[in-house]
């Protein structure tokens, strides 16, 4: 016999009622915020999405994650080498405990800092203090520190000793200021 | 300059859309009516880019693995072209039979009230209009963060700067800054595709295939939902669907879940059209789907365990209940399509073997232990946090999914005997139904054994992998809400 015909089954069926009312009134919900998400496109926000140029758009996004951001970034690419390793330092747990107000920092830093990883591929940005060995086979005389949290120079020195015992090591600054840069690296 | 250059947006809509229209027209016996977009032309929108990616990939895939640093754009568009004209040449060899009537396809949608046709069409096209405004806002922001970006366009990016997938490449993927280099290769790609036309210095332009095939994906739904439902329902649940968070992210940028969810998607599909119809050219649709979603995203093995396991447990229902009618038969010849699946797979395989990349969730991060062995240390310790996580932020979260996962099950539950024992249409629900169960019962053990710090892993993906079954789930609900619909009517008639 066809289970359409079974009186059991069309009982069980009219409990589907429930699962339907509860789609229809979060299908009504869906389509409000739907509507209202595209009603939220002027023309002129249309115009700006499509003749926006790729610059732009970096522009835009690196300076949402960190002030001056994008401006690092040009000088940078500008002129480290791509067979360059440079280390982004962001402040550290022990350092929050001891100065929440760093917290923020250490957000942006390490969100802008993974940014770099692609922006500056094949350059090498090691994300510190995860990794603090160097990287075999790196040149030495290619290596580089940008810290991105001000307060931290004494631990620099500490932590990357034997790095800035290389006579070119560069620390940079997260504007892009030169710290300590004995010489200017060649490309 | 503008990534939205016509120029280069018409090639890549040209090169992924074309050769899979010309590849679809061939599918199938010569005795056999042949696929034709008048058809479902919703459902052959979505059908060609799916084929024509997959067909883009392998391209990709052969000549950067086999020839790594000869690719160039003009190179390319020369193989591509040639392709397509090669492909031309098949189809009109093929000898298209007349297609058939549109109505007599979608003759559910056909037979409703134009009110409510209307209803579903301005339903697809607020789901169109959301989707491409969400790509329009992601794309003023660059890839630069996310899994879509430190994962996918990374990749991209070392392929493109690589030549290809030759020793330089599997040399740069040692980097512990790149992750997951066993993944499928199709998603970066066709991103270091768009790197050779628009350069290394694009930031947006990379994501445009991606979200072509995110567009293909709603327009699969749609169609789906519409065969398979009246229009009123199909409607609901495409805007549920389109709405959800989790379609945002997966649409709008590059990630693989999109490709994933479009394959497993139309691999169902096509094979519940097939289970109506009888065309076998609809089982080559299948084999080409469930090609996509093993070359997009390691998720698939999960879905190609709920698709066995559905396949089973359909054959035996049909065999035990309904032995007079338990589908159409297809000559074991045209089985041989589904060697396309079986290619991409095993070539995938042999790329890894060869480069010696491992997955770390079977076999570990680093030094820790295999998948078994974390999961007979860890089950007892994370199976509360996993079970709680998964009961209140995917199955009871209406703005996550319109509580879709919670209304199929109940709906599951109060259709048993229509799915055991109703008719052919009904009882092929159980395939969706146990793909979609098969594939949160999967993700459940492999949170269990997670090599990762467990919250972590769970809050950075599980909405985003649960989702991937969402567009099966959603079409198996919309089968079972039209099913005891109709019940229900002969009942009262």
């Amino acid at each position: 016999m066809p289970a359409s015909k079974s009186p059991l089954q069309n009982n069980w069926t009219r409990f589907l009622l429930l699962p339907a009312s509860i789609l229809v009134a979060t299908g009504g919900w869906s389509a409000l915020r739907a509507a209202r998400e595209v009603l939220e496109w002027s023309p002129r926000r249309l115009a700006s999405a499509l003749s926006a140029t790729e610059t732009e758009r970096l522009e835009s996004h690196v300076s949402q994650t960190i002030e001056g951001g994008f401006e690092l970034v040009l000088e940078l690419q500008r002129w480290l080498p791509d067979d360059a390793v440079l280390f982004g330092f962001y402040p550290s747990e022990e350092e929050i405990l001891a100065d929440p107000a760093l917290a923020p920092k250490r957000t942006e830093a390490l969100t802008f800092l993974g940014e770099l990883q692609l922006l500056l591929y094949p350059t090498n940005v090691q994300i510190m203090p995860a990794q603090i060995a160097l990287p075999s086979g790196a040149p030495k005389n290619l290596i580089f520190a940008l810290d991105m949290s001000s307060p931290k120079r004494e631990l620099l020195d500490v932590s990357l000793e034997p790095l800035f015992e290389l006579p070119s090591a560069t620390l940079l600054g997260v504007r892009g200021e030169v710290h300590r840069s004995p010489k200017e690296p060649s490309r | 300059m503008t990534p939205y250059t016509p120029l280069a947006l018409a090639w890549i809509v040209l090169a992924i859309l074309l050769p899979g229209h010309m590849l679809l027209g061939t599918l199938g016996p010569a005795s056999d009516r042949r696929l034709a977009p008048n058809e479902d032309r919703i459902a052959w929108l979505s059908w060609c880019a799916a084929t024509g990616a997959v067909l883009n990939c392998l391209l990709l895939f052969g000549w950067l693995w086999a020839f790594p640093g000869t690719l160039s754009p003009l190179g390319l568009g020369c193989v591509q072209v040639l392709f397509a004209l090669a492909l031309w040449r098949l189809r009109a060899r093929a000898n298209p039979t007349p297609a058939p009537d549109a109505a007599a396809v979608v003759s559910r949608f056909a037979m409703a009230s134009a009110l409510e046709r209307g209803v579903f069409w301005g339903a697809l096209v607020l789901a169109l209009a959301l989707v491409v405004t969400r790509i329009l806002g992601a794309n003023m922001e660059a890839a630069l963060t996310g899994d879509g970006a430190l994962l996918w366009t990374f990749k991209a990016r070392v392929i493109h700067a690589s030549g290809g997938l030759g020793d330089t490449y599997v040399e740069a993927m040692r980097d512990p800054r790149l992750r997951h280099e066993d993944y499928p290769l199709f998603n970066p790609l066709l991103q270091a595709w768009m790197f050779q036309l628009k350069g290394a210095s694009a930031f947006v332009a990379q994501r445009f295939p991606i979200q072509l095939l995110g567009l293909a994906l709603i327009l699969g739904l749609a169609a789906a939902l519409r065969r398979i439902a009246r229009p009123a329902i199909a409607a609901l649940l495409l805007i549920i669907f389109v709405a959800s968070p989790a379609t945002k992210h997966a649409v709008s940028f590059a990630a693989g879940d999109a490709m994933v969810a479009l394959g497993a998607l139309l691999a169902t599909d096509a094979w519940l059209r097939w289970r109506q119809d009888g065309r076998a050219a609809l089982l080559g649709v299948m084999a080409i789907s469930i090609a996509l979603m093993i070359g997009s995203k390691a998720e698939s093995s999960l879905f190609l365990l709920g698709l066995a396991a559905g396949l089973l447990l359909v054959a035996l229902v049909g065999r035990f209940r309904a032995p007079s009618n338990s589908g159409p038969k297809t000559p074991r010849r045209q089985l041989l399509i589904f060697l396309l699946p079986l290619v991409t797979l095993i070539a995938g395989a042999a790329f890894n073997i060869q480069a010696g990349f491992q997955n770390d969730l079977a076999a570990g991060k680093a030094a820790s232990a295999g998948f078994a062995t974390r999961f007979a240390n860890q089950w007892q310790d994370y199976f509360s946090t996993v079970w709680s996580y998964f009961w209140s932020e995917a199955w009871l979260m209406p703005y996550y999914d319109g509580l879709v996962f919670a209304c199929l099950t109940v709906a599951t539950a109060l259709s048993v005997r229509t799915l055991f024992g109703g008719c052919l249409e009904a009882r092929d629900l159980l395939l969706p139904i146990s793909i979609t169960a098969i594939f949160w019962c999967g993700l459940f053990l492999v949170y269990l054994a997670t090599p990762q710090p467990l919250v972590w892993h769970l809050e950075s993906s599980a909405l985003r992998v649960l989702w991937q079954a969402l567009p099966i789930a959603t079409i198996a609900l919309a089968g079972l809400l039209d099913n005891a619909q109709r019940t229900g009517d002969r009942t009262t008639s």
